[in-house]
């Protein structure tokens, strides 16, 4: 898949790129790709996270490729410390995989970009470009990623929320439901008529988004109200 | 290879007309059509089964608040990308929310608009430069705010020796599987329950359970 590389109209300023990466011919590779693009300057390689923190001190990049798995120190380690010490560099991440376990680490320690190994030169130059100009770069499967991950925390903060809502009589009465009980147990258990009992499951479940018992009892699971 | 089928969602029925032109120009891509009513998408979907739709955000204000939901009941294989003129931060979230795919800016180059039909294609997602921007604003709002799950406070490395702990493996196992020291593991037991907020080895499973780390 070919990614559009947008010609930029002003070349006064090249856009200066360190490169920190353990392989030799992926280094040679990425460097002569760049080198064929008039608005991307190659301006320093390091072979381990520990170099690529020292080098980049000195020569002050626009933007770093930064590999995750390095020998010595790696390139979480390294981008948190350069995005503290120099919080205007940008960085991109080069993963092998598709998918990655670091996601989330990378984002709170200030990366601005994913791009996966295989992808298209063009795509990793449009990357180097969107990161410049303070914009973020997400390779497909990284990006489906991070929505999906989003959302899921999104719907877990407002189940939290929703369960907070809960009066304390209607806690107690989730609780028997989930535990398989029938609105005439809960009733006799409580001391309260079923109609009330009733009335008191319509509100739960208007007030958790459930429309039925199954429902009920996955939510009370997800929240630890009932431990399988 | 069969052409990706696209049908285009604009209520600016020019607009429309335009993008497909664009799309048609691709080898690869078939523009086989144009909604330019709300009501119309659900029902010309289920007719002709597109791979993707095309829609501006437009079309999910006010009446068209369901439109998502009812292009995915009406064909859950057909994917949904998403075209904005503002980058408004409420719509782009709550597209995604509703089960879109990607969203670009409508002044995005042909290119890019190419490049993000073929990435929803294959499954991915697409965010243009700037959305991707305030998804990861989004994401780390949610990753840090009062409703954060601990498990996130954890790393890599600690999850790993959660999921290992759970399982029931003895220290001295784990310890030598994920070749570190004993006294190492017992550090990171402690860490993991200290961020968890568990007391002993059953609340911990329970844990691992519940998060599905592990199954019964």
């Amino acid at each position: 898949m070919k990614y559009p590389c947008r010609v930029k109209k002003c070349f006064m300023n090249k856009i200066s790129v360190f490169l920190a990466d353990d392989h030799f011919i992926l280094r040679e590779g990425i460097r002569s790709l760049l080198e064929k693009v008039p608005d991307i300057e190659m301006i320093g390689e390091a072979n381990d996270g520990r170099e690529a923190v020292a080098k980049v001190e000195e020569l002050l990049p626009d933007v770093v490729l930064m590999d995750i798995t390095m020998n010595g120190m790696n390139g979480l380690e390294a981008t948190r410390i350069i995005k503290e010490r120099h919080p205007s560099i940008k960085v991109i991440i080069l993963t092998m995989h598709e998918t990655d376990q670091y996601l989330s680490e990378m984002l709170e320690a200030g990366a601005s970009g994913y791009v996966v190994k295989t992808t298209s030169s063009s795509e990793l130059v449009s990357a180097i470009r969107s990161v410049y100009q303070g914009d973020v770069h997400l390779y497909p499967s990284i990006a489906r990623m991070l929505v999906e991950d989003y959302l899921q925390k999104v719907k877990i903060g407002e189940e939290k929320e929703s369960y907070n809502g809960l009066t304390a009589r209607e806690k107690e009465i989730l609780r028997y439901i989930a535990d398989g009980k029938q609105n005439k147990e809960i009733a006799d258990l409580l001391g309260i008529s079923i109609r009330t009992v009733q009335s008191h499951r319509t509100n739960l479940m208007d007030k958790l988004g459930a429309h039925d018992r199954t429902e009920l009892v996955k939510y009370a699971i997800r929240k630890g109200i009932i431990n399988l | 290879m069969d052409k990706i089928r696209v049908l285009v969602a604009d209520r600016n029925s020019f607009v429309a007309d335009g993008i497909c032109a664009v799309l048609k120009a691709n080898e690869t891509i078939d523009a086989i059509g144009v909604v330019v009513s709300s009501e119309e998408i659900a029902g010309t979907v289920k007719g002709c089964t597109p791979d993707i739709v095309l829609m501006d955000t437009a079309m999910t204000d006010g009446d068209g608040a369901g439109i998502i939901e009812s292009i995915r009941r009406a064909s859950s294989g057909t994917r949904i990308l998403l075209m904005t003129e503002h980058e408004d931060r409420e719509r782009i979230v709550k597209g995604f929310r509703m089960g879109s795919h990607g969203c670009i800016l409508k002044r995005a180059s042909s290119e890019d608009l190419i490049f993000a039909i073929l990435a929803v294609h294959q499954g991915g997602y697409f965010l243009y430069p700037s959305i991707a921007k305030t998804m990861v604003g989004e994401y780390m709002r949610v990753l840090k705010g009062p409703n954060a799950d601990p498990y996130d406070r954890l790393t890599p490395h600690e999850k790993l020796v959660l999921k290992t702990l759970a399982q029931g493996h003895k220290s001295r196992e784990i310890a030598r599987s994920l070749n570190m020291t004993s006294e190492a593991v017992a550090r990171h037991r402690a860490r993991i329950m200290l961020k968890l907020g568990v007391h002993n080895q059953t609340d911990l499973v329970k844990y691992a359970l519940r998060r599905h780390l592990i199954e019964l």
